[in-house]
């Protein structure tokens, strides 16, 4: 066998397996990908790697958009149509209720204006913030995210929260110059530091593979009712606090448990709004009124509320 | 060389049309939780086609490509077409020519073990659903979902296929 020439196996083997030596360096190419990836010194590239994407990719995720919007209007219809007259009535005895509790209110916020002035602390839910077209949402499977129109160079950032006109809707996870992907709180990767709005409880909301909600952490020894409504606890710096997040759906407690497995119903109902808030800023934390001083007996509260939120800074909102 | 040529406009109206198929219709058609996966169809499609080289080829490049827009954990698409790519090419080299029922029934496994594959991955990379309620809500219906679309791209592929065959044959005989 000559210096030059090729074995008559190899030969035989490249014949039948064509792409073989492609086929072992891309393995092990996407085997380098998978595990750099995965560590946090390539996050930075990898986020502006898929945020140069998503730019080139706009203008098809929007014609996207636009093509199947009509669709997606249409089914919407057809589902309003199959309301029936007990929803309705239902709706109308809601909204009544609504309305009354609207003007009771706004004698609370009112109040609770002068209070903080008298107090000179600083409005905790003095939220600024930014709309944004929903343009897309996810590609596969495994996610649940929606793209919106707006990206850095409208001031959208990492980690920001996102609203509907109902509440809580996700969290910014990829920013681009115009273009942003917002991970959405039902996605299994979700948690949110959240709290029953009555009995103040605190527990992490984490989606479901079938898109609910559940509340997790609770302990079977608190009293949770359905209906109770599940609000954002501020916790962890990423959400503000008081964002409607969903009602108790339904509760379950076995004696042997140390948690309940508490279902909640998301407030935005379909998870698919045309329209989006992005929280900006999110005006006074919890650090600066812990800031402020407080009349004696209360400062120690307000000391352990700073140490619980910095402590939960590492929670993965 | 002619044929070669002749393959190409095809090859390259498939790369285009899937690549765009991906970002305009891949979000907005579902069932359940499954999703189109258009990348898969174009590389089973071309592994088809020509062979394991071509199939290989464009496996890691439409992974890469669908990688770079999802938010998934990066490379794992890439490393899954890319041996689905590989397999596929190995397995139905010159499929077309068989016909359409042909080429299905060896893109059916193709796509159950590439939703397979990437649900285990998934699942292995802290997924939270249990794999009973992934495969049901999300690896079957994108199958399905992706057998349906892939049937429908690879009759036309097949009708394309005839043409050119057919126009090949006519300027081999007035060469003649």
């Amino acid at each position: 066998m000559g210096m030059g020439k090729i074995p008559k196996s190899r030969l035989k083997r490249q014949e039948q397996m064509p792409g073989l030596r492609w086929a072992l360096a891309f393995v092990i190419i996407s085997l380098f990908a998978i595990t750099v990836g995965s560590r946090s010194f390539a996050t930075p590239y990898i986020l502006g790697m898929r945020a140069g994407a998503s730019t080139v990719a706009k203008p098809l995720t929007l014609a996207g958009n636009l093509l199947f919007k009509p669709l997606s209007s249409v089914s919407t219809i057809a589902h309003n149509l199959g309301a029936s007259q007990t929803t309705l009535t239902e709706l109308e005895n809601q909204n009544a209720q609504l309305s009354s509790q609207l003007a009771a209110l706004e004698e609370y916020k009112l109040e609770n204006t002068r209070l903080n002035k008298l107090l000179d602390i600083k409005n905790a839910y003095n939220l600024k913030s930014t709309a944004a077209r929903v343009i897309g949402s996810q590609l596969d499977a495994w996610e649940r995210i929606i793209v919106i129109d707006k990206g850095s160079n409208s001031g959208i950032g990492l980690n920001m929260a996102v609203m509907d006109a109902f509440g809580l809707m996700g969290q910014v996870i990829e920013v681009g110059p115009t273009s942003a992907k917002v991970r959405l709180i039902n996605d299994e990767h979700s948690g949110v530091s959240a709290i029953i709005q009555s009995t103040r409880v605190p527990g992490v909301v984490v989606g479901n593979v079938d898109g609910s909600l559940t509340l997790n952490y609770i302990p079977t020894t608190e009293q949770v009712n359905e209906g109770d409504m599940v609000v954002t606890s501020g916790m962890g710096g990423i959400f503000p606090k008081g964002i409607v997040i969903g009602r108790v759906k339904s509760v379950q407690k076995d004696s042997a448990a140390l948690y309940a497995n508490i279902t909640v119903e998301p407030i935005s109902k379909h998870f698919n709004p045309e329209e989006v808030l992005i929280i900006t800023d999110k005006g006074a934390s919890e650090a600066d009124v812990s800031g402020i001083e407080l009349p004696s007996g209360e400062s120690g509260t307000t000391q352990s509320n700073a140490a619980a939120s910095n402590g939960s800074a590492a929670t993965g909102n | 060389m002619t044929r070669d040529r002749a393959m190409q406009r095809p090859i390259i109206i498939l790369v285009l049309i899937c690549g765009a198929a991906q970002i305009v219709c891949g979000p907005h058609i579902q069932i359940l939780e499954g999703h189109i996966n258009f990348c898969l169809i174009l590389t089973c499609a071309l592994a088809f086609m020509t062979n394991s080289k071509v199939g290989t080829i464009c496996g890691f490049c439409s992974g890469l490509f669908y990688d770079l827009l999802s938010v998934a954990p990066f490379g794992t698409m890439m490393l899954i077409l890319t041996v689905v790519g590989f397999c596929s090419g190995l397995v139905g080299r010159n499929l077309f020519a068989e016909g359409l029922s042909r080429v299905l029934v060896l893109f059916v496994p193709a796509a159950f073990v590439c939703e397979l594959l990437n649900g285990i991955f998934m699942l292995s990379m802290g997924e939270q659903s249990g794999f009973f309620s992934a495969l049901g809500l999300r690896m079957l219906p994108s199958v399905v979902l992706n057998i349906a679309m892939a049937a429908l791209v690879f009759f036309m592929l097949t009708r394309v296929k005839r043409k050119d065959t057919m126009a090949l044959r006519r300027s081999i005989r007035t060469i003649k």
